[in-house]
């Protein structure tokens, strides 16, 4: 980390010296270019034919000045030849040519600044326009006279000297220009190779700095991965602690309840006995405690549930009033003990109002808030008020439970909803509580869609309030409901002839049947189904289709072609695996139906009310033939499904729903005694796998592999179930068996040991 | 290059030489001398104004060094004159009245360079760097806007020399 400040510093630093680096370039790049432009311009300048041309133009005037005396002095020889005076006129004339040049615009410009230059070109001017009406009468025919030649002599003369001064002068002032013009351009130079230089070195710095900034980045890129997978393992690490963390208060949970509802149920049971006063004061005590310490131990796996996502909701038509009303019941003996009175205050609005939510976590935080209200108020009161109204078109509930207790104040408040932490310390020694509760209230009621928050005076006391969206179900669905439960309860008593060899499997369906109140007799084997139904008259045969002695299909089939009692009956086969061909084996040897294992209670319900209905007599077809039972067989693939997938409540392997199921309808104690039984079989079993194995028999190896597998999913270890059926697939090598052994060995030491 | 001047000049005489060359009546401005297969005086070609200005020129405005603003220069175009003369050379000499002299590659003359012979419609006199002067075409060709052909305008214009 502080390798990491350090690089940043580097980098701010980096960053300033770049940024003065490049406004330098930039600035030398600008005076280079106006450097450039300027040593373009002198060289031009020093280039501009203007100054060569007026020194030439200078030469040849003199030139031409030598020229016209040098002719004159030949005519005054060769005395008035006229050609010499024709000579002499265009001599004149190339002069006059000469002047008007330099008079002329470009030179002028460039020596009108030279007072000494105007000086020269005005006496040459003079006197070329003096001797000009001495031509211009010769060219309209006049010839010049003696004395004007002699005047044009002298004339000559001046001009000479004049044009020679003028000659040298110029020379020396554009040799004097041109040094300078050097000078200028040298100097030029000189800044600009200046400039370049600091140009190249302030590019050298920045490509430095470049480099080094590249270098750090790659640096701190490498310290960022390095810190990132030190990250990810530590959050594996911590991750995995929390899980086994999870799962630990997770299995001691099961642990400790199972202990005490065994407590719990021997000090009821010693409270009815005729015990000596004291004594059932400590009983009651022990039993007090007893149901404290049940609800802590709750709170905590639903807690543990919450956190880990695995809450999971029912949706159930149920009538909130009287679900309210329970709840006050529930809650009314505890308010007794602290001498509140409990109001339970019901607009009519709501009366036998049918809503669809989750009727169980809905009375757990109504039950919850209560007992927190009846916990912090003595003689006080206590009110539960429901409201309905709408929002956003939606039926809302509104919940409020209301007590005059001890109320919380502001530094309370912001605790009150943290997880173990209670409003101050003193709480938990006079109260007691995990400090759960409010938690898991506000996260049910949001899983449910609502929210739930809460107001408080010191002193005066608490409302605790939540609204929830609910759907309100129409009466023909509420009918339908109430049709349903008195179908429940209405289920006709049957006898019914259950054909299974595994132990615990018996176990689940005779537990399952009786709950349904019906009459079961046991066939261990086929065989013995075939003589009970000799015997006996039943309703319905379930039948397990591979069993030693005689197998499913041949039992049903003797059973209808003996024609007795139970000939008649419907016989509906229960398979873990149904594949097409089965089912066809099935309906062929004369069953009328399929159920796959492992069992439910609900769906058990379904197929006696289906089977034994008087519409079956009139339409036996459709009533259970395969298409209404294919339609509601669970397409329950335990090979394709992914081990992931299947809920377990802390302990891999066990399916939740299953266990859930189980437990309700037999009570965790026969849960308990179920999972015994299934690892008691188990051992029998893997030492019949083993001999299977060693005699090498491929049928025997199915068939016993077949059992653990239902057995298995029958008490929720789908786990096991699907390695059971996969090692099915092929015949399994010993270690394969080995290996399961040990899966069953490790689930048994997780769930019973 | 040179070869294709030399055709160029050969097609010019080929179409030319049969014309025979006029003797001048007015006043001698120009005598074309050197490689030249036509001639009216000795083995040379003279010129007075009017055969120049019966040849065909070019009028154009221009700025140039030696004159002030834009004027207008017009005269015969020097290919025609070399034409007229039956030029075979690959150089010439111009020569000026005052004995300056500048040698001129035959290829300007397949620029549009004329012989002035007017300037701003006037006749140019010795004076005002008459009678002739060798004007290139700087109004079409900036490029020629320099101090190399700035030195081969000459003006005052007596003597062309076809050199072979």
């Amino acid at each position: 980390m502080t390798m990491t400040r350090a690089t940043a510093r580097k980098f701010a630093g980096g960053g300033t010296v770049a940024v003065v680096l490049q406004t330098l370039s930039a600035v030398l790049l600008f005076v280079l270019l106006i450097l450039f432009v300027d040593i373009a311009r002198q060289y031009r300048i020093m280039e501009d034919g203007v100054r060569e041309n007026s020194l030439w133009s200078v030469y040849q005037l003199d030139r031409e000045v030598r020229q016209l005396s040098h002719s004159l002095s030949n005519m005054r020889d060769a005395e008035q030849n006229p050609q010499l005076l024709d000579e002499l006129s265009l001599r004149y004339d190339i002069l006059f040519s000469r002047v008007a040049i330099l008079d002329q615009a470009k030179f002028g410009a460039y020596f009108s600044g030279d007072e000494k230059i105007n000086g020269y070109i005005a006496g040459i001017t003079e006197g070329v326009r003096a001797a000009q009406p001495i031509f211009d009468a010769y060219a309209a025919g006049t010839r010049p006279t003696q004395a004007q030649l002699r005047w044009l002599e002298t004339d000559l003369a001046g001009m000479g000297r004049v044009a020679e001064d003028f000659l040298l002068y110029t020379n020396t002032r554009v040799s004097h220009e041109r040094s300078d013009s050097r000078a200028t351009i040298l100097n030029l130079e000189r800044t600009s190779t200046v400039m370049l230089a600091l140009l190249m070195v302030s590019v050298v710095f920045l490509v430095i700095i470049l480099n080094r900034q590249l270098r750090s980045v790659r640096r701190s890129s490498h310290e960022l991965q390095v810190m990132a997978t030190q990250l990810s393992e530590a959050y594996e690490g911590a991750d995995a602690g929390n899980r086994a963390k999870s799962q630990f208060m997770a299995t001691m949970g099961h642990e400790i309840r199972t202990p005490l509802n065994a407590i719990l149920g021997m000090s009821e049971l010693l409270e009815l006995s005729d015990l000596p006063d004291d004594a059932i004061q400590s009983v009651k005590t022990i039993r007090s405690s007893g149901e404290a310490l049940l609800e802590i131990i709750n709170e905590i796996l639903d807690f543990s549930k919450i956190e880990h996502g695995k809450l999971e909701l029912e949706e159930r038509a149920f009538d909130v009033c009287a679900l309210a009303e329970s709840s006050v019941s529930i809650i009314r003996g505890r308010a007794d003990d602290h001498a509140n009175t409990v109001i339970l205050d019901l607009p009519d609005s709501l009366h036998a109002l049918y809503v669809k939510t989750d009727p169980t976590r809905l009375r757990q935080v109504l039950l919850n808030l209560l007992s927190n209200a009846v916990k912090f108020t003595q003689q006080g009161t206590v009110t539960l008020r429901l409201r309905d109204f709408y929002r956003e078109g939606k039926l809302m509930i509104r919940f409020e439970v209301e007590d005059t207790g001890i109320g919380i104040d502001e530094a309370g408040l912001d605790k009150l909803f943290k997880p173990f932490s209670q409003v101050d310390a003193s709480i938990s020694r006079r109260y007691g509580g995990t400090g759960l509760g409010l938690t898991i209230c506000k996260q049910i009621v949001e899983k449910l869609g609502g929210e739930l928050g809460m107001s408080s005076t010191v002193g005066v006391g608490s409302i605790f309030w939540f609204e929830l969206a609910v759907v309100p179900v129409t009466r023909l669905e509420a009918d339908g409901l109430a049709a349903q439960v008195v179908a429940e309860e209405t289920l006709p008593r049957r006898r019914i002839l259950l054909v299974e060899d595994n132990k615990v499997n018996q176990i689940v369906a005779t537990r399952f049947l009786a709950r349904l109140g019906q009459d079961v007799e046991i066939a261990n084997d086929g065989a013995e189904a075939v003589s009970l139904s000799r015997e006996q008259a039943f309703d319905l045969i379930l039948m397990d289709m591979q069993m030693p002695v005689m197998d499913g299909i041949e039992a049903t089939k003797r059973i209808i072609a003996e024609g007795g009692p139970s000939a008649e009956a419907p016989i509906i086969a229960m398979t873990a695996n149904a594949s097409d061909d089965d089912r066809r084996r099935c309906l062929d040897a004369g069953m009328k139906g399929f159920e796959s294992k492992p069992v439910t209670l609900e769906r058990l319900r379904k197929m006696i009310a289906h089977a034994t209905s008087p519409a079956r007599e009139t339409s036996p077809a459709p009533a259970t033939t395969t298409a209404p039972q294919k339609l509601e067989l669970p397409d329950l693939d335990l090979t394709a499904m992914p081990l992931q997938s299947m809920p377990g409540l802390g302990i891999e392997g066990l399916d939740e729903a299953r266990h859930a199921e189980l437990v309700d309808a037999l009570g965790e104690d026969v849960f308990q005694e179920l999972v015994e039984s299934f690892f008691d079989d188990a051992t029998g079993l893997l030492d019949e796998l083993n001999e299977a194995l060693r005699r090498n028999d491929p049928d025997k190896i199915d068939r016993v592999l077949h059992t653990i597998k239902g057995a298995a999913s029958n008490v929720g270890l789908n786990d096991l179930a699907v390695k059971a059926n996969a090692l099915r697939s092929q015949p399994p090598a010993p270690e394969d068996i080995e290996m399961l052994g040990e899966e069953i060995l490790a689930l048994k030491f997780k769930l019973v040991a | 290059m040179r070869s294709i001047v030399g055709a160029l000049l050969a097609s010019l005489i080929s179409a030319t030489s049969g014309l025979a060359l006029d003797t001048p009546t007015g006043p001698v401005v120009l005598t074309v001398k050197g490689a030249i297969s036509n001639t009216n005086a000795g083995d040379t070609a003279q010129f007075d104004l009017a055969m120049l200005d019966g040849l065909k020129g070019r009028k154009a405005g221009m700025e140039t060094p030696w004159t002030e603003g834009k004027v207008i220069f017009e005269g015969p175009l020097l290919r025609e004159i070399l034409a007229a003369v039956g030029a075979t050379g690959t150089s010439l000499k111009i020569r000026a009245l005052n004995d300056y002299a500048a040698d001129v590659p035959s290829e300007d003359a397949r620029l549009e360079t004329i012989l002035a012979t007017k300037l701003d419609g006037k006749p140019m006199s010795v004076r005002d760097k008459g009678p002739l002067m060798l004007v290139y075409p700087f109004d079409l060709d900036a490029d020629l806007y320099n101090e190399k052909y700035f030195s081969r305008s000459v003006w005052q214009i007596k003597e062309i020399e076809v050199g072979r």
